[in-house]
């Protein structure tokens, strides 16, 4: 008789933890969407390594980054053909990790975050021309030739502020006026900045926090706005190993990834609205497009997965968005959509 | 004695079920990847994803995830 109560109560004790299990997953995030469609492929392209980012567009051309900073791939924008072009760049072993590829014209620019530095590659000529920087920094927007805003440390709190940079002069450095100089680090804030030509506006997303904010290039805040969740702030805790500040525990994210084009945030949410189907979310990924003038939202959009794999980096121009999934890109076309985005 | 027997079952029940819990919530912290700086390896970091994940609180260097964001 005790025996099987206690059995009874083993098992309630595991029906107890897998119901709660089951709230956890079905857990309501206070928010709903409105969905237009899901996006139907277009035209994809295979390339022979995986693409890391697409590094811009530039008279009908498609530039992709891989995994080698020495060379880079070229396209149309309608996918057509396939080209490698290697760059004449000195070996150097700070490019083995953390070079990010940005266009401007027929500029390269290879951003070494961990040299730091800009190298500068004109794909007219082949010739790179090296900018090393005094300190170092975690994002970076071009936005002319030669122009960039980067997100850096401020030199007497150590808060994350935006700065100006001119390569012909590297030296002068403008601070924003907007950034919250509290002493929290910049893991809490840290998230993607964008720079979109047609507003003319740089723009930050964040990944644990509701929101994104724009600036103009002389770096005046445009625009604070509120992203359709309902998260106001995650909590991020920070540990210290040695000399080094890394984060205790895996942060929960807000939004990840996006993309700016003609005056538009396509950002990728990774929170389900309460009128979504688990599944679908699951299965998709969720875009959520902004104004990036009023700060409006739009309207939401599903990206479906290629071969089993969800996307890891966007990419628009005019109304095409191209995917990344591993080796393969994908073209969309978001024209379909009933209600334009 | 026959009580005694009756504990014991209940309480290796009990540790097992416990030892469940604990051993899957433990396996899900352990595949989380760790940073360049904090791994002992050290020597693999992409560095390629855009999440920042360790600081050196010297130079101000920082260091991005090892891996896209649907493997973590």
């Amino acid at each position: 008789m005790i025996l099987a109560t206690l059995f009874l109560a083993a098992f309630a004790m595991i029906a107890v933890l897998a119901f709660l299990s089951k709230n956890i997953h079905e857990k309501k995030n206070g928010f709903n969407r409105r969905l237009h469609t899901v996006l139907k492929l277009q035209k994809q392209i295979t390339f022979p390594v995986s693409i890391s980012r697409i590094i811009g567009s530039h008279e009908n051309k498609l530039y992709f980054q891989g995994n080698d900073p020495y060379k880079i791939y070229l396209t149309d924008r309608d996918l057509n053909f396939l080209k490698i072009i290697p760059l004449s760049i000195s070996p150097d072993v700070k490019l083995n990790s953390g070079v990010r590829m940005l266009l401007n014209g027929h500029h390269i620019y290879l951003s070494c975050r961990n040299m730091p530095g800009i190298i500068d590659y004109d794909l007219d000529s082949g010739t790179s021309d090296s900018h090393v920087l005094k300190y170092f920094y975690n994002k970076e927007a071009v936005f002319s030739k030669d122009q960039f805003i980067l997100r850096t440390k401020d030199l007497k709190t150590n808060d994350p502020v935006f700065i100006k940079l001119d390569l012909k002069n590297e030296n002068a450095r403008v601070e924003d006026r907007f950034s919250e100089k509290n002493g929290k680090g910049s893991f809490s804030t840290d998230g993607i900045l964008y720079y979109d030509s047609t507003s003319h506006l740089a723009c930050y997303t964040f990944f644990y926090q509701n929101g994104f904010i724009c600036m103009d290039t002389n770096l005046n805040i445009k625009l604070k706005a509120r992203t359709i969740d309902t998260v106001t702030k995650r909590e991020i805790k920070v540990a210290r190993l040695a000399s080094s500040l890394t984060m205790k525990e895996p942060p929960q994210f807000v939004n990840y990834t996006g993309a700016v084009a003609g005056g538009t945030l396509y950002l990728h949410s990774m929170l389900k609205a309460d009128n979504e189907y688990s599944l679908d979310f699951m299965e998709n990924t969720v875009i959520d497009v902004y104004n990036l003038i009023n700060g409006a939202y739009k309207g939401s959009f599903y990206i479906p997965a290629h071969k089993g794999n969800k996307l890891h980096q966007l990419h628009v121009i005019d109304k095409k968005l191209y995917a990344i999934y591993g080796k393969s890109v994908v073209l969309y076309d978001l024209n379909i959509t009933a209600d334009p985005l | 004695m026959k009580k005694v027997k009756v504990s014991l079952a209940a309480l290796t029940l009990i540790v097992a079920i416990a030892g469940t819990t604990t051993a899957n919530t433990t396996k899900t912290h352990k595949n989380v990847p760790l940073c360049s700086i904090v791994d002992p390896g050290g020597t693999e970091c992409l560095n390629q994803t855009d999440i920042e994940c360790c600081e050196d609180d010297f130079t101000g260097e920082i260091i991005t995830a090892k891996v896209p964001i649907e493997n973590l």
